[in-house]
């Protein structure tokens, strides 16, 4: 090539900022912020809860059922006289592990439905969206009871559960990604060179995807806490004694009369957990529209 | 007399996270009553912020300071109330796209006389009155019936011109353009042009005209500011800018533009190296010093101010004296290829009886069938090894799908696509690994042709894996030298998509689709969603390459000078059908079909004294789905004779040389009526 015709095009590199430096500049919008304190407090919680926790979980502390608020029992005692501070930051391990559990299991059945259906269109795509939509035209707790129903209560079954119920919805949003994303020019580049369909679905397509879902995947993480708490409530949750926050609401609200105090701290401890996820998922999804 | 428009020192800054933009510098300019001045530049050059900044339409982020003073009064200091005023009645604004500026969902007449109402009040009547007068100066067929439609049952030219008849309904001091005909096909464009010229010299309005087309400028303005970077670098009368341009960056804009008859043959386009800075890290000095030939210590030194160069001229440049002296040819270093060169006619692609139609949804109840949409009707065309076939007609003819049924992306409906020796009328799933490799394309947006998150070297390396071109221990090499073969460097590798510019990005998608030593590249409009200055450069390259690595290319195009430089051979193709085929001197020659002369004397010539050729076309391009009988084109055909064009297909009449017409007329008597007006221009 004639090199003086016009000369090589060089530019100074932009020094990219890796992983890490990227995660620590979030900092900066309140938002993150906020959403991701409440959630590494709630880690903390469950990490080091054997070690912070004045009783056992259950040990029926002072043999008093109900009590209130005292220097012993700072949030009172619960039915079996157990303490129920004790039970709520032990509780923590499960709220912090199941709902993103199941929720990662949703995201990995959801976004291949969705990547399949999308790309491949047709006829394909519509059997596999009037499944999603028969599964979606439930609502969510009677397909919750429907699942816990036919195979029994019990924390793996609570995942399984739960992933079913919202991998659908996950699927929906990832198709309507994909249908957007294939009929964009690198996508033909590729098939071009006979690429594989799986390497178009997870290399081309799925890359460009991943922002939104994660996002998605958040906030339904909140939701999924909800949905545990709530299975709990109802007694289907992760089956007793295992500190439940759900259940221990659901406890406490038999004795709203003798001790009013009792469901204010496991309640309070949901509402914060889900608030947390969908503050930090607000605040990404702040942060990836303005940095396009 | 106090000018319409006076502007003083404008600054506009943009805060962002990434700094502060500084998209418009020190601007000053004004406009008489009666003139037109055109606002030139490439895009992020701070033209458009200009219109914003004189309407206070400036976002937020937005700052702005110095003085828009219209006539007389300070915009600036403005109360909300008086731009209300102002706005739409005495300074009226038309944006490039004319579907965002129309209501969808309101009839014409609602929207016209709304503008009316807005700013004076007049009984119904004499509001309706005013609105048919003024369609009917926008040259708008059957202004009544228009009155009641909605916009989306007119077309791209039509809009615009409502966009323009309501711009003008309350006969406004200034106007503002903001590439109003951008959008718009050359042929409407043209007529649009009229449309212009004549009022802007019936209604004596101020005009600020912004354009990226010098062509265009040309044709409608008085005076001329060239931008760059946010900075008025030149300013004189149309005549002086394209006579005696006194910057080196307006010279090579006049000279990226190929001229009309330019071909590879005989030179290689003029092209300014580089990009322009971006706003938020501009350089010291001459902020187009980065890019000059003529620069050197003192332009880096200190930055240049406006000097006077003649009467009613001024210039940034401290050269200004020695720019036109630059040499303008330039040749390619290799030996120019002759057109004979090629004695083994053996074909690489024959196309023959190619249909490409698509089928229309059924209606709700299905009862009734719908016609197939004939995108590509019956179309034949060989292309021999190492050759250009250009492909040229207006938008809706087919072009892009005709790449894209080569490509194998969309289906062919019937009829036969031999590509050396097989078989391609069949679905890219169903190719060999081999074919594959021998057909490539180069995609219209570079923005989406590269995956924004693979780097350019995962990008590069994806093709030579596939194909196996290189062993991997030198796939690091051969990346290295795609890269410079079209003139990026190694500091590239690393970087992802949106770090690069649209002329990057579409060098690095040329790369791609050359990665694996292919036989045929097809280009679908590669350069025309490219900044002026970076069409040329990327022009030349895909044609070195190709005459480097020895392929043909299928280039596709609207823009008949650019099909005309690169091309041996070139299609005209209207409504899915070839109106034209044959050796490129030979189309661009009497006698031409009616709509290769009329696309021709569309195209806005950069040059002010040019004589103007009146072939217009009516119309627009009909609906693929209902396609008009006979010859397609009898219902815009300004030359067409009779019945005989209604009903009857035209044959195709062999003009010599493997020329080919499709037309009823004689071939005679179409040269000597070409002839006639080609001494005109």
């Amino acid at each position: 090539m004639d090199q003086s015709l016009e000369p090589v095009l060089s530019q100074p590199v932009i020094q990219k900022k890796n992983l890490w430096q990227r995660v620590f500049a979030l900092r900066r919008n309140l938002t993150v912020l906020l959403g991701a304190s409440i959630l590494i407090f709630w880690v903390i919680i469950a990490i080091f809860a054997p070690s912070i926790v004045p009783y056992g979980i259950n040990e029926m502390a002072s043999g008093q059922v109900w009590k209130s608020p005292s220097v012993e029992h700072p949030f009172g005692t619960d039915n079996l006289g157990r303490d129920i501070f004790t039970r709520v930051l032990i509780g923590a391990r499960q709220m912090v592990v199941l709902p993103a559990l199941s929720v990662s299991l949703a995201v990995i059945i959801g976004t291949s439905i969705g990547l399949l259906s999308g790309y491949r269109g047709g006829w394909v795509d519509e059997i596999i969206m009037r499944v999603m939509d028969a599964v979606m035209a439930f609502p969510v707790l009677m397909l919750y009871l429907m699942i816990i129903a036919a195979v029994g209560a019990s924390v793996v079954n609570v995942v399984i559960a739960v992933a079913v119920a919202t991998a659908p919805a996950i699927s929906r949003l990832v198709r309507g990604l994909v249908l957007d994303l294939r009929s964009r020019e690198f996508v033909a580049a590729a098939r071009m060179r006979g690429e594989p369909t799986s390497y178009i679905l997870f290399r081309e397509i799925l890359p460009n995807a991943i922002n939104p879902i994660m996002v998605d995947a958040l906030v339904r993480i909140g939701y999924a806490s909800f949905s545990i708490s709530a299975l709990g409530f109802l007694g289907l949750g992760v089956p007793p004694p295992n500190p439940d926050w759900g259940g221990m609401v659901s406890e406490a609200r038999n004795a709203l009369i003798i001790t009013p105090t009792a469901p204010l701290l496991p309640a309070l401890a949901i509402a914060s957990l889900v608030i947390g996820f969908n503050l930090l998922a607000d605040g990404l999804s702040e942060v990836m529209r303005t940095e396009r | 007399m106090t000018p319409v428009l006076d502007i003083q020192n404008l600054n506009v800054n943009y805060h962002s996270s990434r700094g502060i933009a500084r998209a418009v510098r020190d601007l000053s300019l004004t406009i008489e009553g009666g003139e037109t001045y055109g606002l030139v530049g490439e895009s992020g050059c701070g033209k458009s912020t200009v219109a914003l900044s004189i309407m206070r339409y400036l976002p937020r982020q937005a700052q702005d300071s110095g003085g828009i003073r219209f006539q007389g009064r300070d915009l600036m200091q403005a109360p909300a109330e008086e731009l209300r005023h102002l706005r739409g009645n005495r300074i009226a604004i038309v944006y490039q796209d004319p579907q965002s500026s129309l209501n969808p969902v309101l009839t014409i007449e609602r929207q016209l006389s709304e503008v009316i109402a807005a700013h004076e009040e007049h009984s119904a009547s004499e509001s309706r009155r005013r609105i048919l007068d003024m369609l009917e100066r926008v040259r708008m067929p059957d202004p009544q019936y228009i009155l009641g439609r909605y916009p989306h049952q007119l077309s791209g030219g039509m809009q615009q011109r409502i966009v323009i008849a309501m711009a003008l309904l309350l006969r406004p001091d200034l106007v503002i353009m903001d590439e109003p005909t951008t959008g718009l096909d050359v042929t409407i464009e043209a007529g649009v042009l009229d449309i212009l010229d004549d009022l802007r010299r019936e209604f004596k309005m101020a005009i600020l005209y912004i354009s990226h087309n010098l062509g265009v400028i040309a044709r409608i303005c008085d005076r001329v500011g060239i931008m760059y970077a946010g900075e008025l670098i030149e300013q004189a009368p149309v005549n002086d800018i394209f006579a005696h341009p006194s910057h080196p960056y307006t010279l090579g804009l006049l000279r990226c533009v190929p001229r009309q008859g330019l071909r590879y043959t005989n030179e290689a386009l003029y092209s300014i190296p580089g990009r322009v800075p971006p706003l938020t890290a501009l350089p010291q000095g001459c902020a187009f010093a980065p890019r000059c030939v003529l620069a050197e210590s003192a332009c880096t030194a200190a930055h240049p101010r406006l000097e006077s160069t003649a009467q009613d001229h001024s210039a940034r440049c401290i050269h200004w004296e020695t720019v036109v002296e630059q040499p303008e040819r330039v040749t390619f270093t290799r030996p120019l290829s002759s057109q004979t060169d090629q004695n083994s006619e053996k074909n690489l692609l024959n196309v023959r009886g190619l249909k490409v139609y698509f089928m229309q949804a059924l209606d709700v109840l299905g009862i009734r069938k719908r016609p197939n949409i004939k995108v590509v009707d019956g179309v034949d065309f060989d292309l021999p090894a190492q050759r250009t076939l250009g492909v040229v007609g207006e938008s809706g003819c087919g072009k892009s799908t005709i790449a894209k049924v080569l490509a194998g992306l969309t289906p062919v409906t019937s009829g036969k696509i031999e590509f050396s020796g097989s078989d391609f009328a069949k679905p890219i799933e169903s190719r060999s690994s081999d074919s594959l490799q021998q057909l490539q394309m180069v995609f219209q947006n570079p923005d989406s042709s590269l995956n924004p998150r693979h780097t350019i070297s995962q990008t590069l390396s994806r093709p030579l894996r596939r194909f196996k071109i290189v062993p991997q221990d030198q796939e690091n090499e051969t990346i290295i030298g795609l890269l410079r073969s079209v003139n990026l460097d190694e500091s590239y590798l690393d970087r992802y998509p949106s770090q690069l510019s649209g002329g990057e990005k579409q060098r690095v998608a040329i790369a791609r689709a050359f990665a694996g030593n292919p036989e045929l590249v097809v280009c679908d409009e590669p350069i025309s969603s490219l900044d002026v200055s970076v069409q040329a450069a990327v022009l030349n390259l895909l044609h070195e390459l190709q005459h480097q690595r020895k392929v043909a290319l299928v280039f596709i195009a609207h823009d008949l000078n650019v099909v005309r430089y690169i091309s041996d051979e070139v299609a005209v193709i209207y409504l899915g059908r070839i109106c034209e085929i044959g050796p490129t001197d030979r189309i661009f020659s009497p006698p031409s079909h009616p709509y290769t002369e009329a696309l021709m004397s569309a195209i806005p010539v950069a040059d002010p004294n040019a004589q103007i050729n009146p072939i217009r076309l009516s119309g627009n391009v009909p609906s693929p789905a209902n396609p008009p009988t006979g010859c397609h084109f009898h219902t815009r055909c300004p030359r067409k004779i009779g019945a005989i064009c209604e009903t009857h297909e035209p044959p195709a009449q062999e003009a010599g040389d493997n020329h080919k017409i499709f037309c009823h007329i004689p071939l005679d008597e179409l040269r000597v009526l070409q002839t006639d007006v080609m001494v005109k221009m």
